[in-house]
Parts: structure tokens; sequence; C-alpha cells
């Protein structure tokens, strides 16, 4: 997976932001996800089809943090949404 | 809610050839109740108790009971189990939680079976507090919180439960029933509320951690929607449209209510100490206690 890569995500989540986290249900397996603040930030980004360097250009305006840690954190949790099949690469 | 019943003849459970499409499992992770499609309705098997074939087309429940099963404990199942499940089916919100009224507002006790809820909720009530149910807590929407609808005026206890907490006359016991529970009716001593009450908050029951003091933490939106999940009365977790409108009406409890975790000295000797515990903690937050 690359930084300028897309995900789709899987049409089967639902998606829903509770006391400042993400909690992502899984029609497909009924299992339930929970995001922090940043990751419920880039998840809403990729919800709105925005690419994973693209995400990072909005969390990177709301939080303090390096460009690299956050393009690292970024790929991280698109292979981990890739693995539990909640997206797939666009 | 409009359902008809119908008790048929006991019988031997018929065997299913089929798998279910999901179970309920007790703490110790045995199976006890098995949901089945059947018919275009659904079969509910509570193992060795009883079949409730579900027609909610016609919005008939049918039971047939196993041989030796008691018409008690065929009403506490529907009561207690069959029609929350129908209930969270049609869009309401039914959670395995007891309640009691405190000063006009409900302290709503959340957990699995065997966890204390009834016996907390036969401590409030015997405290003064009416509890407005053992199981199956029905929550309804009403501007920005939340009001408790009281269910069943009678509380199913262990009867060790029974025998410690509550001195009633011989007569308003009767023998124990399913699951070794004995049910004991509403009475000037064990009241139970009639008019539905404001929540105040949710106290979600721990495993026993064998402490000898009360101990109650805040839980995060986040993670009293986990809490809930696990909680909450779903018939069809195959049908997605009402798994996520049932995931969203949670995440809003879990949005609007107070809830933390609960843990406490499982003695009977403690429980009025816990009782007043928990009270004064539902004062603290301001809440409508």
């Amino acid at each position: 997976m690359k930084i300028d890569d897309r995900l789709e995500i899987s049409p089967e989540v639902v998606a829903r932001e509770v006391g400042g986290e993400t909690m992502l249900l899984d029609l497909a397996s009924g299992t339930y996800f929970g995001l922090d603040t940043v990751g419920g930030r880039i998840w809403q980004a990729l919800e709105d089809g925005a690419s994973l360097a693209e995400a990072c250009d909005r969390i990177e305006r709301e939080f303090d943090v390096t460009r690299e840690q956050l393009e690292h954190d970024v790929l991280a949790l698109a292979g981990q949404l890739i693995e539990q099949g909640l997206a797939t690469a666009a | 809610m409009t359902l008809r019943f119908v008790q048929l003849a006991a019988r031997d459970p018929e065997p299913l050839r089929r798998e279910p499409y999901d179970r309920w499992l007790t703490l110790d992770g045995d199976p006890t109740l098995l949901f089945f499609r059947d018919k275009g309705g659904y079969l509910l098997r509570f193992l060795d108790v009883a079949d409730f074939a579900i027609d909610l087309a016609g919005r008939i429940v049918a039971c047939t009971p196993a041989p030796g099963i008691t018409d008690e404990m065929v009403a506490d199942l529907y009561f207690n189990q069959v029609i929350p499940l129908i209930m969270g089916h049609d869009g309401e919100l039914v959670i395995h939680a007891s309640a009691a009224a405190a000063e006009g507002a409900a302290i709503a006790l959340v957990g699995s079976t065997g966890r204390g809820k009834s016996t907390l909720a036969g401590a409030f009530a015997q405290a003064g507090y009416p509890f407005l149910t053992d199981d199956g807590l029905i929550l309804d929407l009403v501007g920005e919180g939340y009001v408790v609808r009281p269910r069943r005026p009678i509380l199913r206890l262990r009867a060790d439960s029974e025998t410690a907490l509550l001195a009633l006359p011989e007569a308003a016991r009767s023998a124990a029933g399913e699951f070794a529970k004995c049910r004991i009716a509403a009475s000037a001593e064990i009241p139970f509320q009639i008019d539905p009450v404001p929540l105040s908050a949710i106290y979600i029951l721990r495993e026993p951690a064998g402490r000898e003091d009360v101990a109650i933490a805040p839980l995060s939106p986040a993670a009293a929607l986990s809490e809930l999940i696990g909680h909450s009365f779903m018939l069809d977790v195959e049908d997605r449209p009402r798994v996520r409108a049932h995931f969203n009406r949670l995440a809003e409890l879990a949005v609007r209510a107070d809830c933390h975790t609960l843990d406490y000295p499982r003695r009977y000797e403690a429980l009025p100490s816990v009782i007043d515990a928990i009270i004064s903690h539902a004062r603290s937050r301001g809440t409508d206690l």
C-alpha cells in the first residue's frame, strides 16, 4: 500500500462517532471496532473519498504531528482496515 | 405492542437438523438459547425448557414447553426474554438490566444472568426504592433523555438471595423456578414503581473481583457502547437494516446516558451499604436524583 492509494469503504460498515471516538460495526461479520479521535478523522476522510495522502493533509491541519509519523500511522490503519475486511484498495 | 400468546401441550423438543443462526451462552460458555429461522418467522429454543415459535406477520407466539416445565417458567421466559427480543425487533431499545426508582429517577443495573441484577433490584426495593423491572429494561428517548418503562411487578431471585434478602411470609413465595430462581411478587415490603421515570444513570455490573468496597468508574461513551451492545436484545443478528438501526439506537444511548462500571462485595449483609453508595454516587453526578 502506498500513500497515494485510495480505499473503498465496505458498504457493510456502519460508522458512528460516539463521544469523540468512532465505532465501526461490520454488518457482514457482526464485529465491532473502535477508532480513537485521529483514527476517526482518518476514517471520515477515507469515507469522503480522500486518498491516504489527502487524509494526511487533513489531519496535519488539525493535529500536532509530524508528516512522517502521520503517514506511518495512516498506512498502518489502512492495512488494518483492509485486513479486517472493512475496506479494500480502490 | 400486541401479541397473541398460545401455549401448546408439553412435549420433548423435535430435533432440528439445521444450524442455529445465533445462540446465547451462559457465563460458563454453555448454550442456553438457540435461534432458528422457521416458516417465515423464528423459532427460539431455550434448551431443555421450551420452544417459542414466533410468527411476526400474524403477531402470534406459540410456546411448546418441555415435559415438567411449569406455566410460571414459561411465563418468565415469555415476559423476560421473548417479548424483549420481539420489542427490539420492532425498533424498541431493550437492555438486559434491572432498574429501581430513587427520588423519581431510575437507576439501571446492566449485566449478564448471574451478575446480581435482580438481587440488587431486590435490595433497592427492600431499602424503599421501588423496582421497575428485574430484566428487559425498556428505554424510551423523550426529548434529551430517556424514560424507563415499568415492566412486570415480579422479581426473580436465586433461592439464597431470597432467603438472605427478603424476610417474606411463606405464602408470598413460589417454588424455585427455572434456573433455580424464586418468584417474588411486588408488595408493601418490596415495592414496585408503577409509573415511568426518567433514567438517572446506568451501572454495568462487573465480574466480581472479590473486593470489599464499592468501586464505581465512569465509562466513555465508546466504552459504554461496547458494553451495551453485549447486553441488548436482538432477535435477528443477520437482519442488516435492523442491526444498523439497533447499533445507532445503542450509540445514542451511550452518548446521552451517564454510564459507569460497578463492582461491589458480593455479600448479602453488605448490600445496604452498596445501595447507599450507588444512590450517593448518582446524586453526586447531578442527575435527577
